[in-house]
């Protein structure tokens, strides 16, 4: 029976030959990643369950990125329910304050998640997996599920194949053809359904996109609610990892004649910039509508743009060049390994120079503002993976999303500016 | 109708299409203001659509609904309110993290009622074999075929949730696991 990538990886992991969208099965996942909102959460209610032990120690990963600098006393104290948890069940892919970085990105960067890869995840930007052609679903506190029995239920999501043509043009980036996509899905241009479908990428362009740009395009159409966002692994993507890989895998792909639900076509080259507008992650607009708002706050990086080659994007648009006064620009490479690659290959120093504030790798701003936050009536450009009321602090503030180079270049000039005008930093 | 188990009866009350998230089936400024405080939380459901909806229930009501019930962000507060009170849900369509949520939380549901909001009144009762899918409206006569509800989820949700359906799976399961494998050792 022919299958998606989607279905092929889920059939292997659940035991089965074939499976297709609507079934029920029980995968057993390679990987299960929970970040520091619910490990100590997860321990507490297992116990409670008097259940005492993982299914797998050694295939549970803790990574921590919500709070790396704990800012309460509830933090720091969370902080040690989670290190005693790590003690007692025996977890050995324990990533502590400092360590590792993001839980979405570093295990693709370390070799834990390959192409082909399984996993299970209780946070929905887990979906960034895909950009390396591995499938994660996201549990959400049915997390204890998976971390009690090893498995859970997952509902085979239909997919939805889109061919990308094209090339994305000077100034304009991985995050503006996601932000694009998730407009045009829930104001109805595409005519399909999106909610629980994966959205799997095709065509000559994709030889354009690499990692980081292909993890941009995940985190950016997750909160629509995409069950996934799938990327057939190139050469180079595979190279890369094999490079890497902490174990064997085997790339999955699609069959020719899969089941799409329904196929799209879009055209890169007719893209422009795009700015999301604040209230939603699918309010996105040519950014000519909203070129010359005044900015206070900017961050880069985080879950959804803290890829290094996104640094060196930020790096090549500020230096040189100095963060205009009255706005705040924050730098949140996605791993620990980025940070220390930043140093010795001069970013750092670029950062710096421009006064930009380089904070831990982790999510920075974007989870409710417990780090840089924003006041009451303040307005931030940045790659945060939603731009909610309250999502970076007090809940009248105002957030745009936009790409890197974006939010770079509002940064320099404390409006929101097209990177287009910027057009000779960019390679 | 058919087993007696998966076959419930029971009043309904009638909602439209598109009942929002975290407005009309749980004003967000509740789940901001009481977090997961059930008690605190079930006299709002449905209060932007139903003033004192909670005070009209009895447990087994059954909650009809339109198309994309419970959109929007999948906030559970609602789905505790309707856990809380016993109701169960027929709709036309709703989320899948919405569903998922509320079969975790034991909610006896099925999301694919294609035009169910043509066949009831509110205040008719109401039977579904959820097994089988059969619905039939007593007030009226009504009749419909939807799905059945998959075996494992029905149980899950009849069980009261995935909370029981883990301390099942520890009854049986614990027992049995190597202490390396459990923690047990540690």
């Amino acid at each position: 029976m022919a299958m998606t990538a989607t279905e092929k990886i889920l059939a292997r992991a659940s035991g089965k030959t074939a499976v297709r969208a609507g079934d029920t099965v029980y995968p057993d996942p390679e990987l299960v990643i929970v970040h520091d909102g619910y490990v100590a959460a997860s321990k507490a209610q297992l116990d409670e369950l008097g259940i005492p032990g993982l299914f797998d120690q050694k295939r549970v990963l803790f990574a921590t990125d919500h709070a790396v600098v704990y800012t309460t006393p509830q933090l720091v104290a969370r902080g040690a329910a989670i290190r005693k948890a790590v003690r007692e069940w025996g977890v050995e892919k324990f990533f502590d304050v400092g360590q590792g970085g993001h839980g979405h990105i570093f295990p693709m960067e370390m070799g834990m998640v390959l192409p082909g890869s399984f996993l299970f995840a209780n946070d929905m930007h887990c979906t960034n997996n895909g950009a390396i052609g591995a499938v994660a679903m996201r549990t959400g506190t049915e997390i204890i599920c998976v971390l009690a029995t090893g498995t859970m239920w997952v509902e085979v999501p239909p997919t939805i194949q889109i061919t990308l043509s094209g090339r994305l043009q000077q100034g304009v980036f991985a995050r503006d053809l996601g932000y694009r996509l998730a407009r045009d899905f829930t104001n109805g241009t595409y005519g399909v359904e999106w909610d629980y479908r994966v959205l799997e990428f095709s065509g000559d362009a994709l030889d354009h996109l690499n990692l980081a740009a292909r993890v941009a395009v995940c985190n950016t159409v997750t909160e629509i609610g995409v069950a996934n966002v799938f990327f057939p692994p190139n050469r180079e993507i595979i190279a890369d990892a094999e490079k890497r890989a902490q174990r064997p895998f085997t790339p999955v792909y699609s069959d020719s004649d899969a089941n799409y639900e329904a196929k799209l076509a879009i055209d890169l080259d007719r893209l422009g910039p795009q700015v999301v507008l604040p209230g939603a992650p699918d309010q996105a607009t040519d950014i000519a509508a909203a070129v010359g708002q005044k900015v206070d706050h900017a961050f880069i990086g985080s879950c959804g743009s803290g890829m290094y080659d996104d640094l060196v994007v930020t790096a090549q648009i500020l230096k040189g060049n100095k963060v205009a006064p009255g706005t705040r620009l924050f730098i949140v490479p996605g791993t620990t390994a980025s940070s220390r690659r930043m140093v010795e290959e001069g970013l750092m120093g670029v950062f710096l120079e421009a006064g930009a504030i380089v904070l831990p790798a982790g999510c920075g701003p974007c989870t409710r503002g417990t780090m840089a936050p924003l006041t009451s009536g303040e307005v931030s450009i940045s790659t945060g993976a939603t731009n909610v009321a309250g999502r970076m602090g007090a809940k009248d503030a105002e957030i745009y999303l936009a790409s890197p180079a974006t939010v770079a270049c509002s940064a320099l000039t404390g409006r929101i500016t097209d990177p287009r005008e910027f057009a000779a930093r960019l390679n | 109708m058919n087993n007696a188990s998966t076959c419930l009866r029971g009043r309904c009350h009638k909602f439209g299409h598109e009942m929002h998230m975290d407005t009309k089936v749980m004003p967000y400024k509740y789940i901001a203001l009481h977090g997961f405080d059930t008690e605190k939380l079930v006299p709002h459901l449905f209060e932007e659509v139903m003033e004192d909806f909670y005070k009209r229930t009895q447990p087994g009501d059954f909650i009809i609904a339109g198309r994309n019930f419970a959109f929007g962000k999948a906030h559970p507060q609602g789905l505790i309110a309707i856990a809380a009170l016993k109701l169960r849900l027929l709709c036309e369509s709703m989320p899948f993290n919405s569903f998922r949520g509320a079969i975790s939380r034991g909610i006896v549901c099925h999301r694919r009622c294609e035009g169910i909001t043509g066949l009831v009144n509110d205040g008719d009762i109401v039977e579904m074999d959820f097994s089988t899918g059969k619905f039939l409206n007593f007030t009226t006569g009504a009749t419909a075929n939807y799905a059945p509800v998959q075996g494992d989820l029905l149980d899950m949700m009849l069980l009261g949730g995935m909370k029981p359906m883990l301390e099942k799976w520890r009854d049986t399961h614990l027992k049995t696991m190597a202490p390396e494998t459990t923690g047990l050792n540690r």
